[in-house]
C-alpha cells in the first residue's frame, strides 16, 4: 500500500469539469512521463454484490497474424468470441490459472466462444505463431475501463466503497487500494513503473546457412 | 528446363485467391565471394560477385494438435557475371514436418525436412537433381534468444560424375532478437563429404604430375575431374572428399512485417582428405519480401 501511495499522485487538473455522478477519469503515465495505453482499472464493490455480467459477447480476433485487441477486459462469467479473420490457421491457447483452454486446428472463418468464469489474467497465445500474444483481464465487476492511446480511462460506477485495482501487462504486481467513490471525483493520475516490453518478435523470413 | 514453366508458376502465384492461401516470397541478394572458384592455389584463385533471386510459394498447415506441415516450391536463379558457366537455375518442391512438444513459445520443437530440385547450370555436367534432407531441433531460451541444432544431408545426381556429390552437415545456430527490428544470427557447423573444387589448367597438370607431392598426385589421378572452363579457359573442376568448418553471421533488419534486409557473412575452411585447403568467404546483402 505504501508503494501504491508513492505511485499515486492526485492531480486536480479539472476538478468539477462536468464529470457525471460517479464518473471518474484516470490518467496513466510511465516512469518517463509517456502516456500508458492498455492499463486496466476496475472497481470491485466492497459493500454489495456486483451485478451480473452483461450479455454482450466481446471479440478477440486473429487478424494479420496478431490478436486484436491486445488487452481486453470482461466481467466474470462473460463469453468471449475468438474469430479467426486471417487467411491462415491458428492454435489459440491459454495456460493461465484463471482459464486453461485450447482451440487447435483453428481454421480461417471459425469463431468459437469461450466462457470465463473465474477472475484473473488470462494470457493468450498462438501455438503456431509464437509472437502472437494478448491479455484477457477477467474482473468480478461490471465497472472497469482500459486506457487508450492517450493514457486515459473513464470509469463510471454508483457512489460507494470500492476496491480500485490497476493492472497492466508490464506492471510487476497489480496495484490496489480501497476508495470511496463520490458523485463527483477529481481525476487521478498514476505513474506506473513498467518493466521492459519483452514481447516475442515476429520473425522475418530466415534463410538457411547452407554451403554447397 | 522448359522456360514456360517458371512463367506459368509466377502467373499462377500472382492470382489473388491463390496468394491468400499460399504465401509467396521473393528475395534477391548480391554477394561478393572471396575465392569463388574454390581454388587451393591462392595465386590463381578467382573472386567474384554472385546475384541470386528466389521465388518461393508456401503452404502451411497444422494437421494435428502438435504437428505442422510446411510444403513449398522454390524457384532460384543464380548469376555469376564474371564466370557465367556457373549461372544456375533451380526449381523444386520441399516439405517440412514439425512437432512441437507443448504449448507456448518456449516449448521445444523437432522437425524433419526433405527437398528435391532440378538444377540447370552453364556447365553441362553439373545439371541434375539435388536431394536434401534435414533433422532439426529448436528451443527458445528467452524471449530474445533462440537455439537450434540441425543435421543435414545433401546429394546431387549430376550429368557427370565430377559433380555427383554427397554431403552431411551438423550445425548449431543461435539467434538473438536485438530489438523490435534488428536480429543477429550466428551459426557454426561441420561438413563432411564431397565438394567440387577448381584449378587452372597448369596448376592441375602440375598436381597430376606430382608437383604438389605424391599423395596429392595419387589422389588426383583417382578422383573424377574434367575440363569445365568454369573459371576461365582450361580450368578443371574436380571432386574431392573433404571436411569443412562452416560458419555464418547475419544481421537482419525488418522494415515491416513483410519486408526485411539482411547483411550476411559466410565462411568455409575446407580441408580435403589429402590435406589440401580451400578457404572461401562470402559477403552478401539481401532483401526479402513476402506477399
Amino acid at each position: 500500500m505504501s508503494r501504491l501511495a508513492a505511485l499515486l499522485s492526485a492531480c486536480l487538473l479539472a476538478a468539477g469539469l462536468g464529470a457525471a455522478p460517479g464518473a471518474w477519469e484516470l490518467r496513466f503515465i510511465d516512469q518517463q512521463g509517456e502516456p500508458v495505453p492498455d492499463a486496466v482499472a476496475s472497481l470491485v464493490p466492497l459493500d454489495a454484490a456486483a451485478p451480473p455480467a452483461a450479455t454482450d459477447r466481446p471479440e478477440i480476433m486473429q487478424e494479420g497474424q496478431q490478436f486484436a485487441p491486445y488487452v481486453t477486459v470482461v466481467q466474470t462469467g462473460s463469453i468471449v468470441v475468438f474469430p479467426n479473420r486471417d487467411t491462415v490457421q491458428h492454435h489459440v491457447y491459454s495456460v493461465s490459472k484463471a482459464r486453461r483452454f485450447e482451440l487447435p486446428l483453428y481454421m480461417p472463418g471459425k469463431a468459437e466462444a469461450v466462457t470465463f468464469g473465474e477472475p484473473g489474467v488470462v494470457v493468450l497465445g498462438c501455438n503456431i505463431h509464437d509472437w502472437m500474444a494478448a491479455y484477457l483481464v477477467v474482473v468480478p465487476t461490471p465497472w472497469f475501463a482500459k486506457s487508450g492511446a492517450s493514457g486515459t480511462a473513464a470509469l463510471a460506477a454508483p457512489a460507494g466503497r470500492y476496491r480500485l485495482e490497476i493492472w497492466h501487462p508490464r506492471l510487476g504486481k497489480p496495484l490496489a487500494r480501497d476508495i470511496t467513490l463520490a458523485d463527483r471525483n477529481a481525476p487521478l493520475g498514476y505513474t506506473l513503473t513498467l518493466k521492459p516490453d519483452r514481447r516475442i518478435r515476429r520473425p522475418t523470413d530466415p534463410k538457411s546457412g547452407g554451403y554447397k | 528446363m522448359r522456360p514456360g514453366f517458371p512463367l506459368f508458376l509466377c502467373a499462377a502465384l500472382a492470382a489473388p485467391g491463390l496468394r491468400a492461401a499460399i504465401p509467396v516470397g521473393l528475395s534477391a541478394s548480391a554477394s561478393w565471394v572471396d575465392n569463388i572458384s574454390r581454388t587451393s592455389d591462392a595465386a590463381t584463385s578467382r573472386d567474384g560477385a554472385r546475384y541470386e533471386a528466389t521465388l518461393t510459394a508456401d503452404l502451411n498447415r497444422q494437421f494435428a494438435r502438435d504437428w505442422f506441415l510446411n510444403a513449398g516450391l522454390d524457384l532460384r536463379s543464380g548469376t555469376v557475371p564474371d564466370f557465367d558457366r556457373n549461372n544456375a537455375l533451380e526449381l523444386g518442391p520441399r516439405a517440412r514436418v514439425r512437432r512441437k512438444f507443448g504449448l507456448g513459445p518456449f516449448a521445444p520443437s523437432a522437425s524433419a525436412a526433405a527437398g528435391l530440385a532440378y538444377r540447370a547450370t552453364g556447365l553441362a555436367g553439373d545439371d541434375g537433381w539435388l536431394a536434401t534432407a534435414e533433422l532439426r531441433a529448436a528451443k527458445r531460451l528467452t524471449e530474445t534468444l533462440r537455439l537450434a541444432l540441425s543435421g543435414g544431408w545433401l546429394e546431387q545426381y549430376a550429368g557427370h560424375s565430377t559433380f555427383d556429390i554427397r554431403q552431411q552437415t551438423a550445425r548449431i545456430e543461435l539467434g538473438w532478437d536485438v530489438s523490435e527490428r534488428w536480429s543477429l544470427t550466428v551459426s557454426h557447423g561441420r561438413l563432411w563429404g564431397d565438394l567440387v573444387a577448381n584449378a587452372s589448367g597448369p596448376v592441375y597438370a602440375s598436381a597430376l604430375a606430382g608437383g604438389l607431392g605424391p599423395a596429392v598426385q595419387d589422389y588426383y589421378n583417382r578422383i573424377a575431374f574434367e575440363t569445365s572452363h568454369a573459371y576461365g579457359p582450361g580450368w578443371v573442376s574436380y571432386r574431392v572428399h573433404a571436411r569443412a568448418d562452416v560458419w555464418s553471421a547475419s544481421l537482419n533488419r525488418a522494415f515491416w512485417d513483410r519486408a526485411s534486409a539482411e547483411l550476411r557473412v559466410d565462411g568455409a575452411a575446407v580441408r580435403s582428405q589429402v590435406g589440401v585447403r580451400y578457404e572461401t568467404d562470402s559477403y552478401s546483402l539481401s532483401l526479402a519480401l513476402r506477399f
